[in-house]
This record gives C-alpha cells, structure tokens and sequence, in this order.
C-alpha cells in the first residue's frame, strides 16, 4: 500500500480527465457511454489509489483502468442493453465555430476515425492523440508491437479513402 | 508485392518509429518500387490531419460535469491513509460500492444523457453489521469537515429525497428539512446490519455539519435523549420502528435544538 501513490491518484485524476473521456470516446464511439466510462474508471482509481505506486505513470496505469473496464463489462453491457455504437459518428464529431477551416478539417478527419474498427481507432488515439511510442501503446493495449503496426498501417490506410 | 508486414514498416516509417538500419533497407526498396512509393504516399495522406483533429477533439470534452462528478466521488471516499486512522466500523462505512455510486449519481447506463446532478454526497455505503448504530454514524461523520460541502446543491433536490425517504418510510420534506439558519448540503443512502439508513446533511452558515440520520430498523420508541459521542453532541430518538438521530460538532444545545424541529417536523 502506499500512501504517496494514493495522494498522486487523487491529486491526479482531475487533470486526466478531459484525456481520459477522449480515450473512452475512442473506444466506445458514444459521447454517453464515454463519460460513463470515465467515471467508472475515477472510481476504480480512487477505490485502488493505494495500489499505484507513485511517479509510474498516473495516466498509463487510469487508461488502463479505463480500457479493461471498457473491454470487460461496459462495452457487453452497452450491447446487451441495445445502446450500440449508431452515434460514432456524431460522437467522434467537434462544433464550435463552423467558419473556422480548422474545426471543418478536424471535423472531418474525426468522422473518417469513427468509422474505424475499434482496435483502429484505440491505436490511432494512443499513437496519434497520446503521442505513445509504439511500445507503450502495446503495453496499454496488451498487444505485440507488430499488431501496433498493422493496426495503424491498416487506419491509415482506411482513413484515405474515407477522408 | 506489398504484405501486411511492408504495411506495418510503412507506418512505423511514415512515424518515425523504424529502427535506422530497417529504414535504409526500406528506402532502397522504395527508390525501385513504384508500388512500395505509391503505397507510401497513401499511408501519408491517410495520416494527414489525424493528430490536429484529435487534439480538437480535448476541447469538446464535458470538463465541468466530469469534474463535479469526481469531487464527488474524491468526497465519498476518503483516503484510506486517513480512514486506518479511525475505528473500525468508520473504516468500513467509507466502502462505497462502485456501481452503485454512479447509479446515484445519475450515471448509470441507462441514464447517460443527463448532466451529472451537482448535489455530491450521494452513494450507497454498507456500515459494519453489529454495534450500535449511532457510534456507526458519528464514526462516519468524523470524515467530514467544514470544508466537505462547500459548493454543495443550494437547494433538495426532492427527487433524490423522495427515494430517500421511500427507503425509510419518511415523507423528508424540502421545505422543513433545513430550518434556518441551516442549508441543506446533500443526502447519502446507507445501510446498517442490512437496514436502510438515510442520512441528510445540513450546514450552519460557517459550513458546520449537522447530520439528520433514520433508521427504518423496528427499534422500540424511546424520547430523545442526548449524548456525547467522542467529539460528536447527539440527540436521538424513536418511533414508528424507526430510529432517528441529529449529530454534529456543534454544542449540545444547538444540536438539541436541530433535532427538536426536526422530531417535530418528521
């Protein structure tokens, strides 16, 4: 147990947040279930805050956190509840200005990563939103570093012809 | 012939993330593949504008709701370094179950829409079985400071004290909850040995708190009474099988007060 990772983890999520929700938009294409992701995941840090070791990576070991509550009961819950993923669209979207020529380009490269797979679109936020090395996106994704790179090669490839 | 491992290559060279002595290889073959080139170019333009629009997207993020809603959840759950320090029963009524946190707080999967309700202190927590519940209450209490409802909701939300008071049987009227000069600050759903507990938090005008706890546990009816619990002055009493508390900080004759409106008015 330790009580300087417990102080990192409540002193440290407030600033996460608005990272966290982005991830939890990536995984789940749904604005709704994104903040309901984050919030469980606040919770679940707060609950385990004695568990994280301090000065190893608040945001890596929450977007973990994020990621296997996502993975092991949100996302079949969503399903099974009929929420789907119809949204993605519209939840990988930003508004704000319309004239402005950077929210209509980043509005479009947002709607070609929606319609992503998910896989894709989780690499594509760890490795081009996070600004993960290869390795440490494998890490977060429990995959090869190879599965990184086909992941990517495959998004960016996608991502040209729906863009 | 391109292979999904000339793919993977291409990305990572495309990032920056190809180890030298691969990327020399990979540009020799490049310099005589027109294919390889083209398949390059694509990779290239299918990145273009992904990282900016990301970035964009930071902006949209719900901040304030998310915010409120971990305050709440910070609130809810004290530090467990601090919490080793108190007794045993108060250690055990800070464990608040996760799911059903966001279910009161308005996050539950089937009500994602809503805007999280600022009104805090909302949780289902599980007290220790056994004991005595009012020393179960005043242990819980002694997390609470005056600092602990700043910012809570100005006004009941009647919503959330009509669930609450369906649990104990009690009608918890908004107007009649908070007497002046006390304001109500927020409402917990708990439980004790299994027994629904509903507790209401008032704050004085410096931000004492003045907790107004029912037990719907079939206890005997008995007059109020008051006494000390550690640095809590209480006074309780019974009726209706139901067991009613007021606890705070505050003097005995003050609390006593509290609780003579309250017993009158619930």
């Amino acid at each position: 147990m330790s009580e300087a990772g417990e102080r990192e983890v409540r002193a440290g999520l407030k600033p996460l947040l608005p990272r966290l929700w982005r991830y939890a938009l990536a995984l789940s294409a749904s604005r709704d279930a994104a903040e309901d992701l984050v919030q469980a995941a606040c919770l679940r840090a707060i609950e385990r805050a004695g568990q994280f070791q301090a000065g190893t990576g608040l945001d890596r070991w929450t977007f973990s956190i994020l990621r296997s509550i996502w993975l092991n009961e949100l996302r079949a819950r969503r399903v099974r509840e009929g929420g789907g993923f119809v949204d993605a669209a519209e939840a990988l979207s930003v508004d704000g200005e319309a004239a402005m020529q950077s929210n209509i380009l980043a509005g479009q490269v947002l709607r070609a990563v929606a319609g992503l797979p998910e896989a894709q679109r989780e690499v594509v936020l760890l490795c081009y939103g996070e600004g993960k090395t290869y390795a440490e996106a494998a890490d977060i994704m429990g995959s090869p570093i190879g599965t990184v790179m086909s992941r990517l090669a495959a998004a960016r490839l996608a991502l040209g012809k729906l863009k | 012939m391109i292979d999904e491992d000339d793919d993977g290559r291409l990305a990572a060279y495309v990032d920056g993330h190809l180890a030298a002595a691969e990327a020399r290889s990979l540009e020799a073959r490049l310099a005589g593949d027109a294919a390889l080139r083209e398949r390059l170019r694509a990779m290239r333009e299918g990145g273009a504008g992904v990282a900016a629009g990301l970035a964009a997207l930071l902006a949209q993020a719900p901040t304030a709701r998310l915010e409120g809603g971990l305050e709440a959840m910070l609130r809810d759950h004290p530090p467990r370094f601090a919490r080793s320090r108190l007794a045993p029963l108060a250690r055990l009524a800070a464990g608040v179950a996760a799911a059903a946190v966001l279910l009161a707080m308005g996050y539950g999967l089937g009500k994602l829409s809503g805007p999280a309700s600022p009104e805090a202190p909302s949780a289902e927590v599980a007290l220790a079985p056994g004991g005595d519940w009012r020393q179960a209450v005043t242990e819980y209490a002694a997390l609470y400071t005056a600092d602990t409802f700043a910012g809570a909701p100005a006004a009941a939300d009647a919503a959330r004290l009509a669930q609450l008071g369906a649990k104990v049987g009690v009608a918890f009227a908004a107007d009649k909850l908070a007497p002046a000069p006390y304001r109500y600050a927020g409402a917990q759903s708990l439980a004790y040995d299994g027994k629904p507990l509903a507790q209401i938090v008032l704050v004085d005008a410096a931000g004492l708190p003045f907790l107004f706890c029912v037990i719907a546990n079939g206890e005997p009816a008995a007059p109020m009474r008051g006494a000390r619990r550690g640095e809590f002055a209480t006074a309780s009493w019974s009726r209706g099988g139901r067991g009613y508390i007021v606890a705070s900080r505050a003097a005995d004759e003050r609390v006593a007060a509290l609780a003579g409106q309250l017993q009158e008015a619930f």
